[in-house]
């Protein structure tokens, strides 16, 4: 008889398990779900609500040079550089800090999958991608052509 | 092994033919770039000039015043928006190594001390000043960006070929390290402003 329980419970306790991974993934064969695509693959490994996450301006370099986030959540830039730096949108200038002082930091909440640049270090080039909605790096440019 | 080389040189050849006006330019910033690091060589009377840390710290000093006082000659000529805020940052950039700088020659208990090195980049560098400011307001973006561009090739050269190698305490040749990332990125910023001087 105990042996039949113990059975039992393991057979429930698999059933468990196969659920809540399905539940996770909300994504099984592909054969279940026919052609629907799961936009956004990574959402089951993100929190309940939106983040903060880091990039380091260090070396003439953004650290990472390619942030994966979601719509919402916060990204706070910290100088940790000798000279000064600028964090701006690269395409239609949609956003931009002021000149960061080694130290200083800007922080703003991302909606939309975007390129950015230091506009003191024109080749200085970073971007944030939502949910995985990847874009061009450099499909902006940060130099007026203007000539002489 | 020879058929690559050789696909290379093909490769190599037709490239060549095909950006004979890119090449032409980057010849003759080569050629500055061998001037200048021969001079460095030259006045040394060696290949290899043996610098004290203290002379180490003057040649460094003295690049980074020499980009700053070009950075000068563009703000009292250009009209170019691109070209002013570059200067500006040589200036901001090349003021915080100079910072940078005095604070660890300080700490060292180290005064920088003039040498041919240093002083024939002066005198190279007072030339130039020279020739930028007796160039037309229309020739001038293109003349101060080239420089530019040439400058930062030999400067990037002079600190890892020279004072790096020669620099004998840790924290001076680390502070030469941390500023080479951004002597690149000055380079990589002139070179694409000069794209648009053609």
């Amino acid at each position: 008889m105990r042996v039949i329980a113990l059975l039992f419970l393991v057979y429930v306790a698999c059933c468990l398990s196969a659920c809540s991974k399905r539940d996770n993934t909300g994504n099984m064969d592909g054969d279940d779900y026919g052609e629907y695509e799961i936009e956004q693959p990574d959402r089951f490994e993100a929190s309940d609500g939106p983040v903060t996450h880091r990039i380091d301006i260090l070396q003439m370099k953004f650290v990472p040079e390619v942030l994966n986030v979601q719509e919402g959540d916060t990204v706070v830039w910290t100088n940790s550089d000798i000279v000064l730096h600028d964090v701006v949108e690269l395409n239609k200038n949609l956003w931009n800090s002021e000149p960061l002082k080694p130290g200083a930091t800007f922080k703003t909440v991302v909606k939309l999958s975007q390129a950015y640049y230091c506009s003191l270090h024109v080749v200085m080039r970073g971007k944030i991608v939502v949910d995985g909605r990847d874009i061009a790096m450099n499909s902006g440019s940060s130099i007026t052509m203007c000539g002489n | 092994m020879l058929a690559f080389v050789t696909k290379q040189a093909v490769f190599n050849q037709t490239d060549i033919l095909k950006t004979k006006t890119v090449m032409k330019t980057i010849k003759r910033f080569a050629s500055v770039l061998c001037l200048c690091i021969c001079s460095l060589s030259v006045v040394s009377g060696q290949q290899n000039p043996k610098l004290t840390d203290a002379e180490v710290a003057s040649v460094a000093v003295v690049a980074n015043q020499i980009d700053i006082a070009y950075a000068e000659v563009a703000k009292e000529r250009s009209k170019n928006a691109d070209v002013l805020k570059f200067a500006e940052t040589m200036i901001s950039d090349h003021k915080a190594v100079l910072d940078q700088a005095g604070a660890l020659v300080k700490k060292l208990g180290v005064t920088p001390q003039d040498n041919e090195v240093s002083k024939k980049l002066l005198a190279d560098a007072e030339k130039t000043k020279k020739d930028l400011r007796a160039k037309s307001e229309k020739d001038f973006n293109k003349a101060y960006i080239d420089n530019e561009v040439a400058y930062h090739k030999a400067v990037i050269a002079a600190v890892e070929g020279l004072l790096i190698p020669e620099a004998e305490n840790a924290e001076l040749k680390a502070l030469l390290q941390n500023v080479v990332p951004a002597l690149r990125t000055h380079l990589g910023h002139a070179e694409m402003l000069q794209k648009t001087f053609k």
